[in-house]
């Protein structure tokens, strides 16, 4: 069963301690059993400047298990996959503790964006790249940073994609499904 | 004799394949285990002894880092039933009181709250660190490791003799 009046009390902290990190927590729901994570990319890595969402389940038996956390927004590096957003991250399987948070397991995740660790990888690919091409490795993520991550070009898509003539929730739930990817979002719109 | 010849060619073998990315090493994860048994038999006198706690690592799902490091334990075995019987319980008093919370459920200290403390130091609701300490011997707050369940484990283990024979 999960620690619901736990959950609530974090979410309170998280509204009440707004500081310098950008770090957010919101339910997507009412139960509180599904929320999204804001994380701001750290300055001065490819990341800087986007705006990272996290999409978060509950477990059963939080807090005495790890919160469910992947990326919604897509993301080049090494620990996380490029396909799933997959997080590779020890606090997140067998070294979660129950003194962790959703907002440090948040911290934790932005320090890994500034921190990669290529030798234990998620995305093979990635990892590679950023061992034996660092230089296209900083310039692709910094290019999905751009596509994926830029928060001011959330309502532009959804715009763009109105003046098509599609619905604005329509719109606005394929942008989410397909991760923020405009042209994949358009996809599903024409084929749904 | 040829058996001790035999378990150096495992070895090498066995070290080839870690050293080759550990593929198709899993396969072999039984015989190793019950050579280690086997030699462990050895040493001691009795030989009635049907598990192993080292089977643990061949149960747990077949991963080459737990057989590779065997390290973590703690973190994912119950803490013995008497280390956590035997923790004192102490009533918060007017120091922790003071902005203070229990880091598992969140909830701040009332005077007069009774709490368990680890040997670490580290106080927790009872009621909160038992359910952890269920699960996983380390405290939440600095990961002191408190001694393991090794009864449980052994009960969880496989039947050696499955191997042997």
């Amino acid at each position: 069963m999960i620690d619901f009046s736990r959950v609530q009390k974090e979410l309170q902290d998280c509204e009440r301690n707004q500081d310098s990190s950008g770090i957010r927590v919101c339910p997507k729901a009412d139960n509180l059993t599904r929320l999204t994570g804001t994380i701001p990319g750290p300055i001065g890595t490819p990341y800087e400047g986007g705006t990272f969402q996290i999409d978060i389940t509950m477990p059963e038996g939080y807090p005495f298990e790890p919160p469910k956390m992947q990326f919604s927004t897509k993301v080049w590096h090494p620990n996380i996959s490029s396909q799933s957003g997959a997080i590779c991250l020890d606090i997140l399987k067998d070294q979660w503790s129950p003194a962790l948070t959703l907002k440090t397991a948040l911290v934790s995740i932005q320090a890994l964006l500034s921190s990669p660790e290529p030798k234990d990888p998620q995305d093979a690919v990635v990892a590679e790249q950023y061992m034996k091409n660092y230089q296209v490795f900083v310039s692709t993520a910094r290019y999905w940073t751009e596509t994926f991550a830029k928060n001011s070009s959330l309502e532009e898509k959804v715009r763009k994609l109105v003046e098509m003539g599609f619905g604005d929730a329509q719109v606005r739930s394929a942008i989410e499904s397909s991760g923020g990817d405009e042209n994949l979002a358009l996809e599903k719109l024409c084929s749904g | 004799m040829s058996s001790e010849n035999d378990f150096a060619e495992f070895s090498s073998m066995f070290e080839r394949m870690i050293q080759g990315g550990g593929d198709g090493l899993s396969r072999f994860l039984p015989v190793i285990v019950a050579l280690a048994a086997r030699e462990d038999d050895d040493d001691q006198e009795s030989t009635n002894q049907t598990t192993n706690p080292r089977l643990v690592m061949f149960r747990s799902g077949f991963g080459l880092d737990d057989f590779i490091s065997g390290g973590g334990k703690q973190g994912r075995s119950p803490a013995s039933k008497s280390a956590v019987e035997n923790m004192p319980r102490v009533v918060i008093g007017e120091d922790e009181e003071k902005g203070g919370s229990c880091a598992i459920c969140l909830e701040e200290w009332s005077k007069g709250d009774v709490a368990a403390e680890m040997p670490c130091k580290h106080k927790f609701h009872s009621k909160c660190v038992e359910e952890w300490l269920g699960m996983h011997a380390t405290c939440p707050m600095c990961r002191y490791e408190m001694p393991v369940e090794e009864v449980e484990e052994e009960k969880k283990g496989w039947d050696l003799d499955w191997f042997l024979h």
